[in-house]
């Protein structure tokens, strides 16, 4: 079983790699991480009002300002290619036809969606990693990457290095978040036959969703609550001296796990019992 | 027939869509090494009882069996011998036909380059292999939908209207690429097809199907072709001609039609017809079979059975 897994996984992975529309995802997601690292620099009150900062810049917040940056591509810019791209991972082979050749050979119906789902982690993996380094590069070009300080006092409270583990873990975060974006897409894509179809309905349902974690009710329950907690976490820990990950990383993970699991087992479910016509 | 004698067999296979049955009650035997012809109008049910018979879609009720092994309960081993096409082939269009077909040969296993290379051969595509398919014309995709099928040595072939979208030529050579696989290979093909001719052409044995339901099912050269043969004749003297051809046994019925002379004949006797004409003193200037058609067929077999009914 694990050996088709591997098989399948492969497949989809070349499969990936010779589609133009992967590549072009990834393109808007990257040109996002750069030109918020350089708005944020000429614009920065603008950027800021735009990642919900009030329009307050914050000096001596250089090595935030180009994490963040990243991390705003990774929450906005990565949940919509993510929505786009795993909104037709399924429907696309469904709606062509090509779905029926590699079901009518010896393989599970489970393999094959464990199959795209291993996929879409590489696809978000690589687009966390980019965003990552290219938001890095952003920032070395744009910020000073030095330790931060007290303005006034001149304290070192963060540490270079410090802050970059931290930004390793704001990242990792964020493949959790945009992973749990790409799983809705692929559940939405195994119900959904039409390509087309599916990426609209991925990206519509997504945002009713998103404004539900403006209710408290609802808020700590519902993953798109966690999508930009790394980010803002990150951001807190550059102005904050005694803000760590913790206790906020525990219901991240609960979240995210529980809708990771939930979306899958569904999609495994449903795509089990369809007829495929 | 005894179980290793049988690759493919259906029992009581039904499917129901809402208030329609697509399929009922179906019935069918394949035997090990023949060319099996499945043969209805559009519409009859042939693709969705294919699509029951590879696992695509669950039957309503009845089961399907490759090599003995329910295809719902065990498709993993059961459809390890099997190849087929449903429908209009589909590729990724952004890959080359090789590539295609390397893709779905590693999911099926044992497949080397080598392999690729005969079965692209087989279709014709060798020349064209390298090619994107979003490039490739219909009767193209038609040839490499066959390829993909073949590509792991199949004990059972599955093709649903193999020859849609081909041309003439194109059209002969999958029939007689299919009669080789058969003869060469060993290889049992079940053949889904709405063209009476082409089914004649091939198939070893036949299953016809209408709405959704069982209309019979046999060797061809039994099923086909016990059935009436139509001729038309054309003569000098008409009246004449009638008097003899009707003191024939094997002559059904003789009728006027278009100027001419129509004869429904118990197997093909057009050489007899012409002797026994031209013996009596009537010329004899046209004498041609007519093809009959898919409904022809139907509707003798339909009004067969309402007889035999009544």
């Amino acid at each position: 079983m694990l050996e088709r897994i591997l098989t399948l996984t492969k497949m989809e992975l070349y499969k990936l790699s010779r589609q133009k529309y992967s590549y072009l995802l990834m393109l808007f997601v990257l040109l996002n991480a750069v030109l918020v690292g350089a708005g944020s620099r000429i614009f920065p009150a603008l950027i800021s009002a735009m990642r919900g900062g009030g329009g307050v810049v914050f000096d001596g917040y250089t090595f935030a300002s180009i994490i963040a940056s990243g991390t705003f591509s990774s929450a906005g810019a990565g949940t919509i290619a993510m929505l786009a791209f795993s909104g037709q991972m399924v429907a696309a082979e469904t709606d062509s036809g090509t779905l029926k050749n590699i079901l009518v050979r010896p393989v599970r119906r489970q393999e094959f969606i464990i199959a795209k789902a291993a996929a879409l982690l590489v696809y978000c993996l690589l687009v966390v990693l980019l965003i990552g380094i290219l938001s890095a590069i952003a920032g070395a070009t744009f910020y000073n990457m030095g330790d931060i300080s007290i303005p006034e006092t001149g304290e070192v409270f963060r540490t270079r290095g410090e802050m970059l583990g931290n930004l390793g873990i704001s990242y990792a975060l964020d493949l959790f978040s945009i992973y749990t974006v790409g799983c809705m897409g692929l559940f939405l894509s195994v119900l959904i036959n039409n390509a087309g179809w599916a990426v609209i309905t991925s990206l519509v349902v997504y945002f009713p969703i998103m404004f539900l974690k403006n209710f408290d009710f609802f808020g700590a329950w519902i993953f798109p609550s966690y999508m930009d907690m790394g980010q803002n976490i990150l951001r807190e820990m550059a102005v904050v001296k005694s803000k760590s990950w913790t206790p906020d990383i525990y219901s991240f993970f609960a979240v995210t796990v529980l809708t990771i699991v939930f979306f899958l087992v569904l999609s495994l479910i449903i795509f089990r019992r369809k007829e495929i016509q | 027939m005894t179980a290793p004698d049988i690759i493919l067999r259906t029992e009581y296979l039904s499917k129901r869509y809402k208030d329609r049955w697509a399929v009922r009650d179906l019935n069918l035997v394949i035997p090990r090494g023949e060319v099996f012809g499945f043969l209805g109008p559009n519409g009859a049910g042939k693709t969705t009882t294919i699509r029951m018979m590879v696992g695509l879609i669950s039957p309503s009720s009845g089961s399907a069996s490759i090599n003995g092994l329910d295809i719902h309960r065990d498709p993993l081993n059961a459809l390890k011998c099997v190849g087929a096409i449903v429908e209009t082939p589909a590729f990724y269009g952004y890959l080359t036909g090789r590539e295609n077909l390397r893709l779905l040969g590693k999911l099926s296993g044992g497949v080397n380059e080598s392999r690729i290379d005969e079965v692209l051969k087989m279709v014709g595509l060798l020349d064209r292999g390298g090619d994107r398919v979003k490039g490739y014309s219909q009767g193209m995709r038609q040839r490499l939908g066959i390829a993909q099928a073949l590509l792991s040595n199949p004990e059972l072939v599955i093709l649903d209207e193999p020859t849609n979208g081909l041309d003439p030529s194109g059209m002969i050579d999958i029939r007689r690429l299919i009669k080789r696989l058969s003869a060469e290979q060993g290889i049992t093909v079940f053949l889904s097809s709405h063209l009476l001719y082409e089914i004649e052409a091939v198939c070893t044995t036949v299953a016809v199907i209408n709405e959704g339901v069982l209309m019979a099912q046999g060797p061809v050269n039994e099923l086909l072709k016990k059935e009436l043969v139509t001729l038309e004749v054309r003569v000098s003297d008409k009246g004449k001609a009638k008097e003899v051809l009707r003191g024939l046994d094997f002559i059904n019925s003789v009728d006027e039609e278009n100027g001419g002379l129509v004869l429904k004949t118990r197997g093909t006797h057009a050489a007899l017809v012409n002797k026994m004409l031209v013996e009596a003193g009537v010329e004899v200037s046209a004498l041609m079979p007519r093809e009959a058609s898919l409904e022809d067929f139907f509707l003798k077999l339909t009004g067969a059975s309402t007889g035999d009914r009544a």
